[in-house]
């Protein structure tokens, strides 16, 4: 069940498989394959990150068990702070590090990458769509002059008369 | 609007207003003095009634297109729009413009593929002013979800530095299109002088869009602007029937609109500039009383929203003159009845916003004739009935001529010219429209030869006027169904449109088809057994709903579509001689199709947002934050432990969707596939 939970498209596995015959301690193990899995290919680059985030987790002992959750926690930490983004602290919570490595996005992109532009509240006011209906008070006041009551007449009687 | 330009406006209308009404009257005079020889009888009222009523709907598309002719013939006109601004492409804007493009479940592929067509063409004609773009996504399939932001990554990166595209997916699909669109002008509106709304399947070049805002920063009066687009890119046999007619019947008929209407045009949903202020301002959509199929939210937004503007004092353009717009059509018959379907229901609901306080005579008249697009399938249908029972009476009357008492014989009266002329005059109403786009395509020599030269595009009218003889009858059975079925309180879903070029299964043919054939072949030998003269008459309209399996299976393969453009045949400039912006979108959408081709299997979306670090970080960084109270938090807990216990397909599409919508349950679930992976 759990392997349909990892990414058939995306070489992880084996890269992981590689990454155990590695003569490190399971905590590097876990770290190097994660980064590889966000796309940092290149092995010095690796290598740094991966020190800055066993530094960050305060492992002595690599073969100390942290939970998943923590791990990806200090890598997103690390790659937010070598991100180097331009302007205030770096975002360490969710995972724009993790997004600017595999799409390569320049730096001062990077800071409000897929930010949508603050929301403001205008609202849109619903129009009034009410059907018009004629006040009762013009219906009864409502005059028809003796002309058009002359026309309307003759008119119903033409029509009595040619329609047969 | 200066007076003058009020008082030739009102003068146009009035003289339309007078020849619709003038050939009407004529015509329902020479049937009433046919149907009048014997006295009237009941039926024979109705035929009237109804017959008149349908004549004026011809006459008056006759007329528009006649007008739009000799406007397009001799070039007379003077446009407003353009006369305030004499030099188009000539001053930089400074003004802000999103381009907004509302989603829900479309092919992402396709999505980006026709919004960087139409960026790119927008970079290479030179950017003047601000444009950003927008994808708002109202999208509910949990994988779609997930690709759309994989394809907008990619379409973002591309254009860093050059246009700003956003992302925003709504989790509650309030008010379908129009609340997507209200969402964004409550949200963004403010950042932006005008937008230009496109469909998922809008294309428009880079010059039509500099010049769209151009008109409006030379014009402060208008509200919208309208450019008609014209349907391109598909390939089965009826939609290049389709396309041939667009863009060859088009141009006279949207010139006519144009000449009538002026500053009082209307919307049509997409493809089209609007000035965001006033719009937010006037435009806001109220949910209407009553239950659906009449009651509830505005289907069909953008005619409305068009008369909002006008009652505001906005006007609203229609710009047939600009070119550079396009859409994809459906691609077989079946796509299109199930497209009418929808645009039925919203604008049948416009019979309960036609009699609104304070809105413009012609706005109630657009309102008016969307109604009567499709009530007037219905009201052919009818008359059609009618007819056949008249028709049977007529034969089962014993006629008399020499009657007691009377010295002269009674001899019936013939009405034969009368008759012809009427079939003639109706005939020429309906085909002429088409006579006149042939002869405007003669008078231009380049778009002559974009659509195959003088003998192929004759060939090609002919060969589009036979098949919308067979398919006219079907779409008018198709249309009186969706009338009398909403009219019976029945709603329609909201899905999105067919847009790749899938063709209709035999399968799909008989079970759309089979009612069609049936009262056909039924109507047919009733006829024929009871009142032969009228069985030959009535062959016509039969053959097409008779045929209605094999010709819809027909129609939609592409082969036969492809097989015709070989011979030049319903060819279009959009395939001879396509713009630039659809050479784009063809490039773009040979990279969309190659890149999903590499794929090894059907993509998991869902499954790569939990377990692949990139596409998990992208959504979350995507999703906005919203905080969860207690029991939605237990409840999401309990779809996190059945994913792990039962893998991804024990949830049901709306349970992944709520996953996806959380970001604390997508760190979750990373972490946990990364754990059972380790497991492994």
């Amino acid at each position: 069940m759990e392997a349909q939970l990892i990414d058939p498209l995306t070489p992880l596995h084996a890269n992981g498989n590689a990454s155990r015959k590695l003569p490190r301690g399971a905590m590097e193990v876990r770290i190097d394959s994660y980064l590889r899995a966000c796309g940092v290919v290149e092995h010095s680059r690796r290598e740094h990150l991966l020190g800055a985030t066993l530094g960050a987790l305060g492992v002595d002992d690599q073969k100390k068990l942290l939970s998943w959750a923590e791990i990806i926690a200090a890598v997103d930490a690390v790659l937010a702070r070598h991100m180097d983004w331009p302007a205030g602290p770096a975002p360490a919570t969710g995972g724009r590090g993790r997004v600017a490595l595999r799409l390569g996005v320049a730096a001062e992109r990077t800071a409000d990458w897929a930010v949508v532009p603050q929301r403001s509240l205008q609202y849109m006011r619903p129009q009034n769509l009410s059907p018009w209906r004629p006040p009762l008070r013009e219906l009864l006041r409502l005059r028809i002059p003796r002309s058009t009551q002359g026309l309307a007449a003759c008119l119903c009687w033409l029509a009595v008369l040619i329609i047969p | 609007m200066p007076r003058q330009a009020q008082n030739v406006n009102r003068l146009r209308r009035r003289l339309l207003l007078l020849l619709v009404l003038a050939s009407t009257a004529g015509a329902a005079f020479v049937l009433g003095t046919i149907l009048a020889a014997d006295g009237f009888s009941v039926l024979e009222l109705g035929i009237l009634f109804l017959f008149t009523a349908l004549f004026a709907w011809i006459d008056t598309s006759f007329w528009i297109t006649t007008f739009g002719f000799l406007v397009r013939l001799f070039g007379a006109r003077q446009r407003r729009l353009d006369a305030a601004a004499p030099a188009d492409t000539g001053g930089a804007a400074a003004t802000a413009t999103a381009l907004v493009m509302p989603i829900y479940n479309e092919d992402p592929g396709r999505v980006v593929a026709g919004l960087k067509a139409t960026l790119d063409s927008l970079w290479e004609n030179g950017l003047r002013g601000r444009f950003d773009a927008y994808i708002l996504s109202d999208t509910t399939d949990p994988d779609l979800w997930v690709a759309e932001e994989l394809a907008w990554s990619r379409l973002n990166r591309e254009f860093a530095g050059r246009v700003d595209v956003f992302y925003r997916h709504r989790a509650r699909n309030l008010a379908r299109k129009s609340g997507n669109i209200a969402d964004f002008c409550e949200s963004w509106g403010y950042r932006y002088d005008y937008m230009v709304v496109l469909d998922a399947d809008s294309v428009m070049s880079g010059d039509c869009l500099v010049r769209l805002v151009s008109r409006m920063d030379r014009n402060p009066q208008v509200g919208l602007i309208q450019v008609p687009p014209l349907p391109v890119l598909r390939e089965t046999l009826f939609a290049r029937s389709q396309q041939f007619a667009s863009s060859v019947y088009g141009p006279p008929f949207a010139a006519g609109l144009a000449y009538w209407l002026e500053g009082e045009s209307n919307y049509w949903g997409h493809n089209a500039i609007i000035r965001v202020a006033p719009f937010i301002q006037h435009c806001g959509l109220p949910t209407l009383p009553g239950r659906e199929p009449f009651g509830g939210e505005i289907l069909s937004h953008d005619f409305v929203e068009a008369a909002l503007l006008r009652r505001a004092g906005w006007e609203v353009w229609l710009a047939d003159d600009l070119g550079g717009s396009f859409e994809e059509p459906p691609p077989t018959l079946i796509d299109h009845a199930k497209r009418d379907r929808r645009w039925c229901q919203g604008n049948l609901q416009h019979l309960g916003i036609l009699l609104a306080r304070g809105l413009r005579p012609l706005s109630r008249l657009h309102l008016a004739m969307g109604v009567m697009a499709y009530m007037s399938s219905l009201l052919w249908l009818l008359l059609l009935t009618l007819s056949g029972l008249e028709a049977l009476r007529q034969s089962q009357t014993e006629r008399s001529y020499f009657i007691e008492g009377d010295l002269f014989p009674n001899w019936p009266v013939s009405y034969a010219f009368e008759a012809t002329t009427l079939l003639a005059i109706t005939l020429a109403m309906l085909y002429l429209p088409k006579i006149w786009g042939y002869l405007a395509l003669l008078g231009d020599g380049r778009r002559l030869l974009g659509h195959g030269g003088a003998f192929k595009a004759a060939v090609s009218v002919f060969l589009e006027s036979l098949m919308s003889i067979l398919l006219a009858p079907i779409l008018m059975l198709f249309q009186s169904g969706f009338v009398i079925s909403i009219l019976a309180g029945r709603s329609v879903k909201w899905a999105p449109q067919q847009r790749g070029d899938d063709e209709t299964s035999w399968r799909e043919a008989l079970a759309a088809h089979w009612g069609h054939t049936c009262l056909a072949v039924a109507a047919g030998l009733a006829s024929y057994h009871y009142i032969p003269n009228f069985f030959w008459w009535l062959t016509p309209v039969l053959a097409g709903p008779a045929l209605s399996i094999p010709l819809s299976r027909v129609s939609s393969r592409v082969d036969i579509g492809r097989m015709l453009r070989a011979w030049d045949l319903f060819l279009t400039p959009g395939e001879s001689d396509p713009a630039r912006v659809l050479q784009l979108l063809a490039r773009n959408l040979a990279e969309e199709r190659r890149l999903t081709q590499a794929l090894s299997g059907p993509p998991r979306f869902f499954e790569q947002a939990v377990s692949d670090p990139f596409v998990n970080a992208l959504h979350r960084t995507l999703l906005e934050r919203e905080p969860r109270p207690k029991s939605e938090r237990l409840r999401l807990d309990g779809l996190i432990a059945r994913l792990q216990e039962a893998g991804p397909a024990a949830l049901t599409r709306d349970e992944k969707r709520d996953l996806l919508s959380d970001s604390t349950s997508m760190a979750s679930l990373h972490a946990l596939a990364w754990q059972a992976r380790e497991v492994l």
